[in-house]
């Protein structure tokens, strides 16, 4: 096998990997993870990877794995074409924004409760990384209703009141909507670091 | 009938309008040319000339090109400079502000109270700058230094790092950055904004590294103006008397020593080299209190406060030393030697301006204006420094105030004796995989 073959497959696996981290993602989003450089490459690079990857045809083209594709990088879980693949591209947005930290992880659940096992209090979020010593928690809001975000921040004052995160104060990611909804978020995150933004940022 | 009687009054009122704009418009190309006229600013019949006249609307000031007659020198219109200045101010401008009919009280005064809005004279604050490239420019500013500015988020985001705002002139921003002048010297009279003044770089640099900073507090005025900063993660002590403000001064220098030793272990210069991003900020609040310590304890103090002064800029330490009351004996002669920067609020005399700005000046601010104050760096500037709210500062601060509201030498006690990790309290928190599926 030659040097070219050798750099085509490893760039094939890689987008897999990232795949199977992410769920799913659009064009430009692996696009702009794996350095693509043009959007005619990019299309002929996941062509050519046709065979590992299934497409939702949704404005951009939007691939996740198939069976195949999941044996190759040893994924167990399975995706399904679903109705709220937008909170996955939405969260994928910001975890380009955020530089593609190493430390991400997604879908993570927070427990915290007192040494006797009394007063737990279990959260989960979309997304958790680090950003020096800080957490920083990333929230997706695309259907939820402001009564749920509510009580999730409700239920984060009480973690981060409880120490959870550690010394430093934890970031609040939050990626909405609409323009009125991220006012709506700030009013409600008064007296913790918060930043909000909305899909318009991104595109 | 009607007819007549409406036409007439339209006209009056064209013609009371039309005097009104008249007298109270003032042109200033005029009364500049005026001014130069009667000052003795021309050469037999060639007199001072307009040349161009532009508006700037971005910083509120309108500049005027002239032709200076042959005969004439820049010099002879510097030397005019505070005429023209209080001539541009001549206080003349009559302003009607129909804003006032509203506060109208219907009594018998109502005749007097209207004749007040009449005759309500606006008083004029116009800054002058006087520029020569072969042309005289004269550039006037519509406001003087405002009285009163108010710090809010447009002012943090001014600055970036280490930088902490000084103030506004009539025309721009002042900041203050402490990685380049690592010693800032501040001093005032009682009420004159040093508190407010303070409390403003606390808060900006909070604001703007909170990770790296570290603060220690000396505030001998007992602690009062400081407290609300007491349970910040960033304040590393906060001390309110002589014997805190000892304890404190030495666990500093430990420090240094210790910062001392390892930088020379490891061949650093200084902390860029060493590529460190905490720095300690070091905050002395009311510094002449120092002198009133026992001599003992005055004389470590001061040797403390001078070493850090000395030494600790370049192993990562900030200095900011506030007095009310500068006298030559207050101020440590190493703390003297090694400030590069001062903000001097009003002070009472010049022998107190002498020593803070090693020039008269301090003591001609105006009276009644806190924030008023002269910043002394490369070059020296009349400042209005801005006020900060208290509920503002506790928003931001508020994210990063640690929920532990012991004091801190309690929690260093404990942390002695149990030697268990307090640091979670009693709660346990797991992070695990959610692991959901779609």
């Amino acid at each position: 096998m030659n040097q070219k073959q050798l750099e085509k497959m490893n760039r094939q696996e890689s987008i897999l990997r990232s795949l199977k981290m992410l769920d799913f993602l659009t064009r430009s989003q692996i696009q702009r993870i794996h350095d693509l450089k043009s959007d005619r490459n990019a299309q002929r690079v996941l062509k050519q990877m046709e065979e590992y990857l299934n497409v939702i045809k949704d404005g951009e083209y939007i691939y996740y794995l198939n069976a195949k594709g999941r044996e190759l990088v040893d994924c167990n879980k399975v995706r399904k074409r679903t109705g709220n693949v937008q909170h996955y591209i939405m969260r994928n947005h910001l975890y380009i924004a955020f530089r593609c930290p190493k430390t991400w992880l997604n879908e993570r659940r927070i427990i915290s409760k007192s040494v006797s096992g009394k007063e737990e209090i279990k959260c989960v979020a979309d997304a958790v990384f680090m950003k020096g010593d800080a957490h920083c928690i990333v929230e997706v809001d695309n259907t939820q209703t402001m009564k749920r975000n509510e009580k999730k921040i409700e239920k984060y004052r009480i973690l981060r009141q409880r120490n959870s995160f550690g010394m430093m104060a934890p970031h609040f990611i939050w990626i909405t909507t609409t323009e009125h909804r991220r006012k709506e978020l700030i009013e409600l995150h008064k007296g913790l670091n918060i930043q909000v933004f909305t899909v318009a940022d991104f595109i | 009938m009607l007819f007549e009687i409406l036409t007439s009054s339209i006209m009056l009122c064209l013609a009371g309008a039309g005097h009104y704009y008249k007298t109270n418009s003032i042109n200033e190309t005029k009364k500049i040319l005026l001014i130069a006229d009667r000052v003795g600013l021309y050469k037999d019949d060639e007199k001072l000339r307009i040349y161009r006249r532009t508006r700037n609307k971005e910083f509120n000031y309108t500049e005027y090109v002239f032709k200076v007659p042959y005969g004439l020198g820049f010099e002879d219109f510097q030397k005019a400079y505070s005429v023209f200045k209080d001539g541009l101010n001549n206080k003349s401008k009559r302003q009607i502000e129909l804003q006032r009919f509203k506060g109208l009280k219907f009594d018998k005064t109502l005749s007097k109270q209207i004749k007040d809005i009449l005759d309500y004279r606006m008083d004029l604050k116009k800054e002058l700058e006087m520029e020569y490239d072969g042309m005289l420019r004269m550039r006037v500013f519509d406001h003087g230094i405002a009285d009163r500015v108010d710090y809010d988020k447009s002012i943090l985001k001014r600055v970036k790092n280490w930088e902490v705002p000084i103030g506004f002139t009539h025309k721009e921003f002042i900041k203050h950055d402490f990685e380049k002048m690592p010693i800032l010297l501040v001093a005032g009279m009682t009420r004159y904004g040093k508190t407010v003044f303070l409390k403003n770089v606390v808060t900006t640099l909070i604001h703007n590294e909170p990770d790296n900073l570290s603060l220690s507090l000396v505030d001998l005025k007992g602690g009062l103006s400081f407290a609300r900063y007491r349970n910040c993660k960033q304040v590393k002590s906060l001390a309110k008397n002589a014997n805190e403000t000892l304890e404190t001064l030495e666990a500093l220098e430990k420090e240094l020593i210790r910062r001392q030793e390892l930088f020379l272990r490891n061949g650093w210069e200084d902390i860029k080299e060493a590529n460190w991003k905490e720095r300690h900020v070091v905050i002395v609040d009311e510094g002449a209190e120092i002198t009133g310590f026992d001599s003992v304890q005055r004389d470590r103090a001061q040797y403390l406060v001078g070493e850090i002064a000395r030494i600790g800029a370049g192993l990562g330490f900030r200095l900011i030393f506030c007095t009310q009351y500068p006298l030559a004996s207050v101020f440590p002669s190493q703390v003297k030697a090694n400030t590069s920067a001062a903000l001097c609020f009003k002070l009472k005399t010049a022998t107190q301006s002498g020593v803070v700005l090693d020039k008269n000046g301090a003591e001609d601010l105006p009276v009644g204006i806190p924030g008023r104050g002269i910043y002394q760096s490369d070059q020296e500037r009349i400042v209005q420094s801005p006020y900060i709210d208290n509920s503002f500062i506790d928003t931001i601060i508020k994210p990063h105030i640690t929920i532990n509201f012991k004091s801190r030498s309690e929690i260093i006690d404990e942390s002695k004796t149990t030697g268990e990790d307090e640091s979670t309290g009693k709660y346990i928190t797991i992070f695990e995989d959610a692991g959901l599926s779609n």
